[in-house]
């Protein structure tokens, strides 16, 4: 292959290549081209409006789901493409929030997502505040159906929960990791009983770099689109610098380079779910 | 020639070079540091570090990073006599790097294996001195203190893309010598009196903390100013 790794946990799965909007007006003469595992891709629609992709001569399995483009860098997926049916679910909004660069694992990316303790200390005033710091014990299961891990009975102090909410509240999450590199989170939301959802999806560019993806599908009928992605960027912004000052870019999972606490479950399992699978793209070999 | 130096006498060294020793590095200026307030990130010999002091003034060297998730400790700031990371807020002692608070865990004492690396730091000579070796700041040679002479000013750190060791070949073609006090080179840049202390950072990473004998803006130290730039491209240019 001549993608950037052989980790057939990445070659065998779709992967993210970015907004299906970066489509429009593309022909195979004059495509959208984008990085995907250390190499370019060419993308483009064709005359029947179907999505296409090209690596140098190599055409790719390509299809367009949940307003993203995926790619199956093997053509040989190990799995159909999760669920996401908040995407289309009536009454919800959805809001494409833009693609970030962070130069660091995908993997710490997604930790970082999965994690409530650095709320008062990353997000001050947005998604925390000292003194309320402290992490209650929540359940991580996984899906035995799905191979998905659910985090679930999840509860933190906010000062400010979303772009809706102005004073503080006990705000309920529950998060999902559906691929080693996508993630949905759900939270309470400005519609009593229901919860918003915000995806995560990273498209690896290579072991140390992905362009972060974020999607909203949420109740909010109050904020505009812009005041919408100004969150979610604000919030995106405060974790940038701490995600690119990891003294390790790739993540360990085994042996004792780093030491987690009791409310590091999701993590912990995220790491062992990793481990399990075999997964070498991103990670750092033990010490 | 060379004095007999306490640290050597436990190793075996057949290298004539005199810096070739278990060293204490000039990793910063003192006055850079401020009791109980800021974080210099700092390096040797590969190392990272995060330089900090405790508001009772003790010079703090620590590996730059937490234990917990690896994030650097630069980015975090220091609490009294602790030192909290930015990602989530754990503290850790000085003098003992231990891990002193988990706010996620209130009531919870923080478990003794979660430590933070420690390394030997003293003050001397108006520099702040690291040993990656020896965390017993008493081990520190007495010489150290003599590696600038009382009265000197600082003119300025120079960084060079190059090795260390060519750095110091550079300054002894110079005509500079170094003396007993921990590799210090004491020579002249054009005629100004300066003393150069090297710093071996990373490989094709070296730099010279200078100091002299000229006044804070005086014509001689423009001079050195000057001078020190010349060097720095004749070192980097060269092979």
């Amino acid at each position: 292959m001549p993608f950037a790794t052989d980790d057939s946990n990445m070659l065998d799965d779709w992967l993210v290549a970015g907004p299906a909007t970066s489509l429009a007006g593309t022909s195979e003469q004059q495509p959208h081209v984008t990085r995907l595992l250390g190499e370019t891709l060419a993308l483009w629609t064709d005359a029947h409006g179907t999505p296409q992709c090209r690596l140098g001569t190599q055409p790719l399995v390509v299809q367009s789901r949940y307003g993203y483009l995926w790619v199956c860098p093997s053509g040989h997926p190990a799995r159909p493409l999760f669920a996401f049916p908040e995407y289309t679910e009536p009454g919800r909004r959805t809001v494409d929030c833009g693609g970030i660069g962070v130069a660091v694992s995908g993997l710490r990316v997604i930790e970082n997502f999965l994690d409530m303790a650095h709320f008062p200390f990353v997000h001050t005033d947005y998604l925390g505040k000292v003194p309320h710091t402290e992490v209650a014990p929540y359940k991580v299961d996984i899906d035995p159906a799905t191979n998905e891990i659910w985090a679930t009975d999840c509860r933190f102090w906010q000062p400010r929960a979303s772009a809706a909410h102005d004073s503080g509240a006990d705000v309920l999450y529950k998060y999902r990791v559906m691929q080693p590199l996508s993630a949905m989170l759900y939270k309470s939301s400005a519609r009593p009983g229901a919860q918003d959802a915000i995806a995560l999806f990273l498209q690896p560019i290579d072991d140390e770099h992905v362009i972060a993806h974020t999607m909203l599908a949420c109740f909010d009928e109050v904020s505009t689109d812009a005041e919408l992605i100004a969150f979610q960027q604000t919030i995106f912004g405060q974790d940038k610098p701490i995600l690119e000052n990891h003294a390790f870019k790739r993540m360990p999972l085994e042996g004792r380079a780093e030491t987690p606490t009791r409310g590091d479950t999701s993590s912990v399992t995220y790491r062992r779910w990793l481990r399990e699978r075999g997964m070498r793209f991103g990670t750092r070999a033990a010490a | 020639m060379v004095a007999r130096r306490p640290w050597e006498i436990h190793t075996m060294n057949t290298d004539p070079a005199p810096y070739d020793m278990p060293r204490w590095h000039p990793v910063a200026r003192s006055a850079d540091l401020r009791p109980g307030a800021n974080i210099v990130a700092g390096f040797a010999e590969g190392q990272e570090l995060a330089l900090w002091r405790s508001a009772d003034g003790t010079a703090q060297a620590w590996d730059n990073r937490c234990p917990h998730r690896s994030v650097r400790f630069t980015l975090g700031q220091v609490v009294e006599d602790r030192l909290a990371c930015a990602y989530h807020g754990w503290q850790y002692a000085a003098g003992s790097g231990q891990c002193v608070s988990i706010p996620a865990h209130p009531a919870m004492q923080a478990p003794r294996n979660v430590c933070a690396k420690v390394f030997g730091a003293v003050d001397a000579a108006g520099m702040l001195w690291v040993n990656l070796v020896a965390q017993d700041t008493s081990a520190a040679p007495p010489s150290l203190a003599d590696a600038v002479p009382a009265g000197w000013h600082f003119c300025r750190t120079l960084t060079l893309r190059a090795d260390a060791q060519k750095v110091r070949d550079a300054l002894a073609q110079h005509g500079f010598a170094t003396d007993a006090a921990a590799g210090a080179f004491r020579g002249a840049l054009e005629e100004v009196r300066t003393i150069a202390l090297v710093l071996d950072a990373q490989p094709q990473l070296t730099f010279v903390h200078l100091w002299t004998e000229a006044s804070p803006g005086s014509d001689a130290m423009k001079t050195l100013r000057a001078a020190a730039r010349n060097l720095r491209s004749a070192i980097e240019t060269q092979g």
